[in-house]
Parts: structure tokens; sequence; C-alpha cells
């Protein structure tokens, strides 16, 4: 299995990325974040990947959840690459990678073709 | 406005915004003497950085993983509680059924309630009303020591009256066994604090950091800690506890073992690679304290 689809979430191993697009999520609380770390570990197995995030749909995610990705959202991941829209939600992302401090390298990307480069090296 | 100088301007104001969220209230943003959006927004966060300052039980705990939740409630104009969180009923140790619509008079010290009556009234007479008002209130809940709290009250307009949303955090010594014991000390305060400068909390925190970014692997012991950081080892083992409430090498210990839980729900992987990949050197030791944190072994929550 290397494509999984919730009701919040698509999820697709390919190339040796991990394709994480978001669908657009009412309420993104700590319960969600959870949720979302389970599925993206049973799809991946044991094996960690490099991770390209595509949040240019999602809402922002609640204090808790924030603290949550940042730590055991981390796990099994090599690198992440943030796609948002440009604007403001290029701002929010900043400032998780730079207040919450994920454990693993993150950068933001407008660009995919940019954020897979980016991956690759991991 | 010349664009680069503009960006230079906006890129203070989204540092000082980190510096903040970071709980780093003594940077400021230096003004100029522009009289536009960016420098309103600049002097409105130099206030915020003040008022944070002074907000927290401790500034340097601000933002952390593991601080307390806040209690919060809301009285009506007659002083009656028209709604509470779980974590004010836990202070009073009292149903909800049983507090909704009773005057706050019934849980409060006589003493508090006569203070929160004036802080209330005095503000109605002057001809611009506060926003917020600070309140230090004791407490008495249901077969239990009186609790001190401190709190920040906002009042807040209707179209047809007031109401007024309180939110602070008990002045307590945090203890995992007990859901809250009183201090006498005030640990917590700044006078009885091992961390007088935002510099050491600030190395703490980046310690804290560091924590977080090694839980695959065993850590230095605190004199190596402390050289790394630059940082007395007395202070800080002492500030560590103070600001976190937990020692390093429990807060390293308690991270792991959460990371292991989630691997264990989640993944195939062994519980022997589990256990070896976060740095723990035998099986039985980490068996042991997984089920001292979570009442099971680890194989309990296997595939469930």
């Amino acid at each position: 299995m290397n494509f999984l689809k919730t009701d919040y979430a698509e999820i697709l191993i390919k190339d040796g990325i991990l394709f994480f697009t978001y669908l657009p999520i009412p309420t993104f609380d700590i319960q969600l974040a959870e949720q979302i770390v389970s599925d993206r570990l049973h799809i991946q197995r044991e094996q960690a990947y490099p991770v390209l995030c595509d949040i240019r749909k999602f809402s922002l995610p609640d204090i808790k959840a924030r603290k949550y990705l940042a730590i055991e959202g981390s796990l099994l991941t090599t690198a992440v690459a943030y796609l948002v829209a440009p604007a403001l939600s290029v701002q929010l992302t900043q400032f998780f990678i730079r207040v919450n401090k994920p454990l693993v390298p993150t950068q933001v990307f407008t660009d995919k073709s940019e954020a897979i480069h980016y991956l690759k090296q991991f | 406005m010349d664009p680069l100088k503009r960006e230079q301007r906006l890129e203070q104001l989204r540092t000082m915004i980190h510096e903040l969220a970071n709980g780093n209230f003594s940077h400021r943003i230096s003004l100029g003497n522009q009289s536009d959006d960016i420098e309103s927004f600049g002097l409105m966060l130099n206030l915020l950085a003040e008022e944070l300052g002074s907000f927290f039980v401790h500034p340097g705990s601000f933002g952390e993983r593991d601080i307390e939740d806040p209690y919060s409630l809301i009285l009506d104009t007659d002083l009656n509680i028209t709604a509470v969180n779980s974590v004010f009923l836990k202070l009073l140790n009292h149903p909800k059924e049983t507090t909704i619509g009773q005057p706050i008079k019934q849980f409060l010290h006589s003493s508090s309630f006569h203070n929160l009556k004036k802080q209330f009234k005095n503000p109605y007479k002057r001809k611009k009303k506060p926003l917020v008002v600070k309140l230090l209130i004791t407490l008495t809940p249901h077969y239990s020591l009186p609790i001190d709290c401190w709190g920040y009250c906002h009042i807040l307009q209707t179209s047809e009256t007031s109401l007024y949303f309180i939110r602070g955090l008990p002045i307590v010594i945090h203890s995992p066994q007990s859901v809250h014991t009183t201090s006498t000390a005030h640990p917590s305060f700044r006078s009885d604090t091992v961390l007088q400068y935002q510099a050491d909390i600030q190395k703490i925190r980046a310690v804290h950091q560091y924590i977080l970014e090694h839980l695959h692997e065993s850590l230095p012991n605190t004199l190596a800690l402390s050289r790394l950081f630059h940082i007395n080892e007395n202070k800080l083992k002492k500030g560590f506890k103070e600001l976190y409430q937990i020692t390093i090498f429990k807060l390293h210990l308690e991270k792991r073992l959460d990371q292991a839980m989630v691997m264990i729900k989640n993944t195939p992987t062994s519980l022997k690679v589990v256990a070896h990949s976060l740095g723990f050197k035998s099986f039985p030791h980490f068996s042991k304290v997984f089920k001292d944190k979570f009442e099971y072994p680890p194989s309990h929550f296997r595939n469930r």
C-alpha cells in the first residue's frame, strides 16, 4: 500500500518521497494531529521518508496540535518541505518552524518542483 | 518610502513576534519618528512585550510544551458564574452542575471576594473603562486547602450587558501525583528564583530544545551540558527544574517514552528495536520505565 485517502488528507509514497496533501479541515486540534501521525506511520511501515507536505488548503492547527506535530510529527521523517500558498501561510509556516521547532530539517516552498529538489538530498 | 527600508522595518516586526513567541520579553523594536502603520504595530508589540513580561507566572515558561492549562471562567454583572472550563472545576473540586449559576462569592475567600467587587466596581465610576484588570484571588475548594491564584479579568461588552472573563493560573508547585498543592513559598516568583536574567532563561530553553533533538541517544551529564551551553551547572539544574517543573533527565526519559508509545502503536517495529532506537541500553530497563509511566508493559499496546 503506497496510497491512503482519509477525511483530512491524501498520502502517497512515490519515488522515495512521501507526499502528504492536506484537504480542508474545519478544526485542527490535538486529536486530529495524533490521527494524522498515526495514519502516516501506518502507511510508511518502518521506513523513514522525506515528506512533501502540501498545506495550501489546510487550516491552522491549534497550539497543542502544532507542538505535537513538531515532535511526534517528526518521527520517521528525514526532512520536511512545506508547500504553501504565497503571502500569509508563508509567514504562518515560518512561525511554526522558528517557534515550534520541528526536529528534522524543514523548509517552506511555494513551488512544488523546488520542494522536491530540496527533499532529494535526504 | 524606500522599498528596502520598508522591508527592513517589516522584518523587525516579524523578528519581534518570533522573539515573543520564544518567551523573550526583553526584546524591543527600535522605533523611529515615522507616523505610519508599521510604526504603530512596532509600538504595540513593544507594549505587548512589557505586558507579557509581567503576565506570566514565569515568563521563561511561556509557550513551552509542558506549561499547565489556565483556568478560565465567565461572570455576569451580578458576579454569578455563567461558564467555566474543566481546569477551574478541578481547582474547585466541584461538579459543573452545582457551579454554573452560583455566585462566585461561594467559592472565594471573603477578602478575595471583597477585593474582586472593588476591582469591578471602580472601573465603572471612571469615564474611561479599562479593558483588563489584574487579580489575585484565593479559591476555597470543597474539602481542600485554599488555593491562591493570579489572573486577569477581561471586561467584555455585549449589546445589553457586560461579562467578566477571568483567566489565569494557580500559584502552585506542580506535582504529577496530586492535582494541585498549595505553595507557601511561591517558588516561581522572581524574588525566589535562580533565574534572574533573560539570558539564563534563554540558555535553559536552548537546553530544552537540545533534549528534544537528542531523543535517540543518551544525554551528556549535566556538567557537560552546562559547559556546552555556557551556564553554571547548579544554575542549569535548579533553573531547569524551576522552569519546567521536571529534571533534565526525567524530561528526556518522558519524551522518549512518549515517542516509543507512538512507535509501538503505529508501526510493526519490534519492541526491542523501538527501545534501542530511542537510546535505551537494555530492553528490561525500557520495559520497566515504560510500565511505570503507562501502567502496562509495551507489549500491551502493540496492535491495539
